[in-house]
């Protein structure tokens, strides 16, 4: 090349990398300038193992989309294998006969590669554009505006362009050079074979104009990455490195004593990591693919929440690098109060998010800002508000009434019994509810034929404050965690038995932020415990088919799948059905993330959703584990005037139904 | 202006009430105690007051023992701006001699809109508001659902048998409030937090010259249980039966 192209070539790739260094440090203070979060360089050997094997590997693309994983896999590949060519490709501007491997086998085998790839990419560029721009599915197009820029076509044209240019480059070249590589590079040999017959000259210009479009638009790519979503190719794999190692949706505790603004109001309180997470979004729409709220109709996305706040970010980022106040808050132009207080806190988006994405903790964060700053919360949580501070129950039920569910049972009492290897912690619905009273009859029933040695805390027990922490209500939820490990602290036992998964979750998993570290159990696993055993015996009455439904809170959240099913295979004779919806992929009831004290006003309801999942399979009864899901479920059989035909009941319920 | 509100604590409305062994009390132990819910509208309307008619300060006073300072830490929290607890040694049950304490203390903030509850849940007498009424020599109107207040001059809506009363009168005045006024805000978590660090001011009161004493207290006769009586229109003519021959109501 001669020194003007060499100059002009230098010049290209130096405005395109200060350019992309300019964005790329941009976002890097804005992630910096966020608020102060846990730090998660915590066990750096494990994390790095487990980014670049999810990214590596690809699992974080193909695991749930296997098809449209496996072609993202090509570009991805195509990307570390054209990252190392374009070396050699600007190389040869300045020294024609270089090559990053030298001339030997290993070139050869280097530049097979290269050729595969290419093919590899170009198919998957081609897949994705027509599955975006001619199939149109919903998660990647939908909602409008957020999901229809041009970008996508831009950058697919562009993965495109670069693989054709390559091997049309390459192909002219060896026409040009006399020299066939037609067994290490089959595809630049095919595509050589398309320039045959042209002039020396003319091939001479085409094989520059190959060269330089491909050259251009790697510099294009570089300027568009920071802008766009494919931002996740260097945000990603980080953001999975700084993945959250407790388990998905465990909220993470205000220190009150220490801050005076308690979740987010204006975008600059977000932690670096939430900020990441804004960053990292692919728009994928992996999320909204297994939202309950977005399939119910509900105005919220799980991804829209995040580029909605990358968009207000990048809107704020001159007043957050200047040090100035935001000039906006983020309700209610750039999230909506019925998009946060749709959420159920089901987690599901967060199982399937390929960049680990911590969608829940976002949307606490605002409604912690709405509720503890601003005062604006759904009207129907203030009873329950008030019912928890002053009688300790969702329900502002009489806080001395609290054991009367265990008249006429033999149910032993901490004070009056001492000790126990058990407390069970009933929790509001067992105590209160008429469904979930049920469930503790059955459970009370259950625990006295095994013998198992338990006792409960009574008018002691306060709520654990999941539906407080969850509502943004920190202040309450803490109160209520506090006063609740005090208790615990004050009695013997080794374990503690919950019938609720929401108390499970957070007596195992965030009591810990009060000093209170305990071994919890859920019910389902004491009972499949005790069928191992042989402490309780079964005599399954009637061969109805029986489906599972996970609870969100027992599965996603702590994996607990395995212990119900053993339990419903033994009840069931065999005859169980697993719905469209089961294990990870559970499906939420709709009462989650205290959206079982609030309205579901807005599109269709979840609960009627998930007991047509049931109905499908043929079900004659849902086993669940949980009240809220008991509730939930039973409602929306109810509402649809099935009940002859189905029927919900907690797996408790219908274990001891079965008790010989 | 300023605005006072006497508030009293009284046991939660969901509470199991039970009976002390001198047989004149409520054993107090296993108790959750709130605010008089005719007084949350009463401090909701000082509040509403404040803010449409600029007045000056809204002060909340409440008579009770030490516990009461609760009841008082939950009006700062909605937004009240002072508050005074007329602490007592010893329950009460006599209006006269609670209503001269409180007006003492009114005459000395200087308060010219006088806001309270109807009536307090615990023991339902509902004199405090009339009496202060006397003991200021001020009008009161009792049980208001709606109040407009324009300069001086007060214009407020209460229930009467069958209708609405409506009256007009000038400030200063005592006004007691009935469900309906308004909705009573839900303190802000910042209001609690900041209601927790708040210094409250106290002062002893004695009710010596109480005239009034509680001689006992029982419990309602326990209602019999419900029946049911059957399904569909069978049940029917057992239920006539029943209503007529047992119940004698028909």
């Amino acid at each position: 090349m001669n020194l003007v192209g060499q100059i002009v070539l230098i010049l290209c790739i130096l405005g395109a990398v200060l350019f992309f260094a300019k964005e790329i440090r941009l976002r890097y203070r804005l992630v910096k300038l966020g608020a102060k979060g846990p730090q998660r360089w915590d066990r750096p050997v494990e994390r790095l193992g487990y980014a670049v094997g999810r990214v590596g590997a690809q699992i974080c693309s193909i695991k749930d989309r296997p098809l449209v994983g496996i072609m993202h896999a090509f570009i991805f590949y195509g990307f570390i294998f054209f990252a190392v060519a374009t070396i050699n490709h600007v190389t040869r501007a300045f020294a024609p006969e270089f090559s990053l491997w030298g001339h030997g086998l290993f070139n050869n085998l280097w530049f097979l590669g290269v050729d595969i790839i290419a093919i590899l990419t170009s198919i998957g560029a081609v897949f994705l554009f027509v599955r975006r721009y001619i199939f149109k599915p919903e998660p990647i197009t939908k909602p409008w505006p957020f999901s229809r820029s041009p970008q996508s076509a831009i950058v697919l044209g562009f993965i495109f362009g670069l693989m054709v240019t390559y091997l049309l480059n390459q192909g002219a070249d060896m026409i040009l050079t006399g020299k066939s590589f037609a067994a290490w590079m089959p595809f630049s040999h095919a595509a050589s074979t398309l320039l045959t017959g042209m002039s020396i000259p003319s091939l001479q210009i085409w094989n520059a104009v190959f060269w330089w479009a491909h050259i251009l638009m790697v510099l294009g790519f570089l300027v568009l990455i920071p802008h766009s979503k494919h931002l996740h190719l260097i945000a990603g794999p980080i953001n999975i490195f700084f993945r959250t190692r407790e388990p998905d949706g465990t909220l993470q505790k205000i220190d009150f004593e220490n801050t005076e603004e308690f979740g987010v109001t204006n975008v600059n309180q977000f932690q670096w990591k939430n900020i990441m997470d804004f960053f990292s979004c692919v728009d994928c729409g992996r999320c909204q693919d297994v939202c309950p709220a977005y399939a119910s109709d509900k105005p919220l996305s799980p991804k829209v929440v995040m580029m909605s706040m990358r968009k207000h970010i990048l809107h704020e980022a001159d007043h957050l690098i200047s040090g100035q106040d935001v000039s906006e808050p983020v309700m209610d132009k750039w999230q909506t109060p019925d998009e946060i207080w749709a959420c159920t806190t089901c987690g599901a988006c967060m199982e399937t998010c390929p960049v680990k994405n911590e969608h829940i903790q976002t949307i606490i964060e605002l409604r912690r800002g709405q509720m503890m700053m601003e005062n604006k919360f759904p009207q129907e949580l203030e009873p329950a508000f008030r019912g928890l501070e002053t009688n300790s129950n969702p329900w502002n039920l009489g806080m001395s009434e609290r054991a009367t569910w265990t008249e006429g049972l033999d149910v032993p009492i901490m004070t009056e019994k001492g000790e126990a290897e058990y407390l069970w912690f009933v929790g509001c619905s067992g105590s209160f509810d008429d469904r979930g009273k049920n469930i503790s009859h059955a459970m009370a029933k259950i625990l006295n034929a095994a013998g198992v040695d338990y006792a409960i805390l009574g008018t002691e027990e306060k709520c654990c404050g999941d539906p407080a922490r969850r509502a943004g209500n920190e202040y309450l939820f803490q109160m209520m965690a506090e006063e609740n490990v005090a208790t615990f602290k004050q009695h013997k036992f080794k374990k503690i038995l919950t019938s609720c998964p929401h108390c499970y979750q957070v007596i195992k998993n965030e009591y810990s932020q009060f000093e209170g570290e305990f071994e919890v159990v859920h019910h389902t696993e004491l009972i499949a415990g005790l069928l191992d055993q042989g402490k309780i015996k079964l005599s399954p009455n009637g061969d109805g088919k029986m489906t599972f439904h996970d609870s969100c809170y027992l599965g996603r959240y702590n994996d607990i799948y395995e212990a119900p099913r053993k339990i419903m295979k033994a009840m069931s004779n065999g005859n169980l059905a697993e719905m469209v919806h089961s294990k990870n992929k559970s499906f939420c009831c709709g009462g989650g993330g205290a959206r079982m004290f609030m309205e579901e006003s807005i599109g269709t309801r979840i609960n009627h959703l998930r007991v047509e999942e049931a109905e499908q399979v043929g079900a004659e009864t849902i086993g669940v584990a949980c009240p809220f899901c008991l509730t939930m479920l039973d409602d929306g059989v109810k509402e649809k005037g099935i009940e002859a035909s189905l029927q919900v009941k907690d797996i408790a319920q219908l274990v001891a139904e079965q008790l010989v | 202006m300023k605005i006072a509100v006497c508030l009293k604590q009284v046991p939660d409305t969901e509470a199991n009430i039970k009976i002390a062994s001198d047989q004149k009390s409520i054993d107090e132990s296993a108790i959750k105690f709130i605010v008089n819910p005719y007084d949350e509208y009463a401090i909701e309307e000082a509040l509403k007051l404040k803010e449409s008619q600029g007045a000056e300060s809204v002060i909340a006073i409440t008579l009770g023992p030490d516990r009461a300072k609760d009841a008082l830490r939950t009006a700062v929290a909605m937004g009240v701006d002072d508050v005074v607890l007329l602490k007592t040694s010893a329950n009460s049950s006599d209006a006269l001699s609670a209503a001269k304490s409180l007006a003492a203390k009114i005459k000395e903030t200087g308060a010219e809109m006088i806001l309270l509850g109807k009536e307090a849940i615990d023991d339902g007498s509902m004199q405090v508001g009339p009496m202060l009424s006397e003991l200021l020599n001020i009008p009161c109107i009792t049980v208001v659902t709606k109040l407009e207040v324009n300069g001086s001059s007060v214009k407020a809506e209460r229930e009467i048998e069958g209708g609405v009363e409506v009256l007009q009168t000038t400030m200063p005045c005592i006004i007691t409030c009935q469900k309906g006024l308004n909705e009573p805000r839900f303190p802000s978590i910042r209001g609690v937090m900041m209601a927790k660090k708040k210094q409250i001011s106290e002062e002893a009161v004695e009710l010596d010259d109480a005239k009034l004493a509680v001689s006992s207290l029982s419990y309602p006769q326990s209602r019999s249980e419900g029946k049911i009586v059957g399904e569909g229109t069978e049940a029917v003519p057992e239920l006539i039966r029943l209503l007529r021959e047992e119940a004698k109501v028909i």
